[in-house]
């Protein structure tokens, strides 16, 4: 005979695994596949991730070599051609691999398992905003010069008119970048749908892109522009302020040492 | 002999019986009070059993109010709009991450 203190310690202690059972089951409802789709699945994540991540590297590289030919005054132009072309390429490529990815989910999961997946990776749904950055070398010059470095360089009245022009190519840059997000947004409610409008999808990405080449020549104006306002010694006292900025504000994953 | 004269014009008063107010106590329906009912009835750990299980559906039933049934949003809640920081290089990287990652997970 079970003693009845026994009795109501097991009761109590199913008690709280049924509790811990239905607490886990409310907080993350997992996704109904088969194990044939889960394995498609993880194959697919793999092969993205890892075409995701050539493309990311060179990409890396590409900009910290077009970095570093920006910071001589004298610039090396087929230097900086041959780096736009590697960057838009990568550009393009990823944007082209995140489509590959949603044809390939749906080919994958029904509509029901399609939008339970996007429901988990996005309960928020269309309540988010997003904030467009520029790399981070770029987003220094939003910062510089400004008007404490202007003192620092020795600026001339003169000077410091030309330089208001090339600030207005940043001014520019905001325009594009803020037609980037709008973009971007919308190729997103694309991708909400499972049924997938791919054409319109195309040229979303045409439309990115060229966004993306847009502000590589604005990168690339506003270089020129500079060189034709500063000597080379207030070129370097500029750049040294900016390379100060960037170590300051550089995130880890975009710091090539890190690989 | 006046005094027994005046004592004989008082009224013969018997004190009240309070026999049938007794018989009424004991024989009145008593209340229903099923606490005690229940404590003569029922085994301690029993009790103390069905206590632990009320509180637990009362625990699930909170849990599926607040998990499930999600109230109209405030307009300070609308305003609580979650940010997502993208670089221009690679703008869908977070959807296609975000998603990498769940399927990592199943």
């Amino acid at each position: 005979m079970i003693p009845n203190s026994s009795i109501l310690k097991i009761w109590i202690i199913t008690l709280f695994l049924i509790t811990g059972l239905a607490v886990s089951g409310a907080a993350a409802p997992a996704i109904d596949i088969t194990p044939h789709q889960k394995e498609q699945l993880k194959a697919l994540a793999t092969d993205t991730r890892s075409k995701m991540e050539h493309e990311r590297d060179n990409l890396r590289h590409a900009r910290m070599e077009l970095t570093q030919v920006y910071s001589n005054y004298n610039i090396d132009e087929h230097k900086v051609k041959a780096l736009q072309e590697r960057i838009s390429t990568s550009q393009l490529n990823l944007l082209n691999a995140h489509l590959d990815n949603e044809i390939a989910i749906r080919s994958i999961l029904s509509q029901d398992q399609f939008d339970t997946l996007r429901h988990m990776i996005n309960p928020r749904g269309r309540n988010r905003r997003m904030l467009v950055q520029p790399p981070v070398e770029e987003a220094a010059f939003d910062h510089f010069p400004n008007k404490e470095i202007f003192d620092s360089i020795g600026l001339t009245p003169d000077q410091e008119k030309r330089i208001a022009k090339v600030l207005k190519i940043n001014q520019n840059r905001a325009k594009v970048i803020e037609k980037l997000r709008r973009n971007s947004k919308q190729m997103l409610d694309l991708y909400s749908n499972y049924n997938l409008d791919t054409a319109a999808a195309k040229k979303l990405i045409d439309s990115i892109h060229q966004d993306q080449i847009a502000m590589l020549n604005a990168q690339r104006n506003r270089q020129v522009a500079l060189r034709s306002v500063l000597s080379q010694d207030q070129f370097q006292k500029l750049h040294q302020e900016i390379a100060k900025w960037i170590a300051e504000h550089r995130h880890p994953q975009q710091d090539g040492d890190e690989h | 002999m006046e005094f027994t004269g005046q004592l004989a014009l008082i009224t013969d008063e018997q004190p009240r019986n309070d026999v049938w107010a007794l018989v009424r106590s004991r024989t009145r329906p008593k209340t229903l009070r099923p606490l005690v009912w229940l404590h003569s009835l029922v085994a301690t750990n029993m009790r103390r059993a069905a206590t632990a299980t009320v509180a637990v559906v009362l625990i699930l039933v909170a849990i599926y109010g607040v998990t499930f049934i999600n109230p109209e949003p405030s307009q300070t809640v609308r305003q609580n709009v979650h940010v997502v920081a993208v670089n221009t290089d690679d703008p869908l990287a977070h959807h296609t991450d975000a998603m990498i990652d769940y399927i990592d997970n199943l």
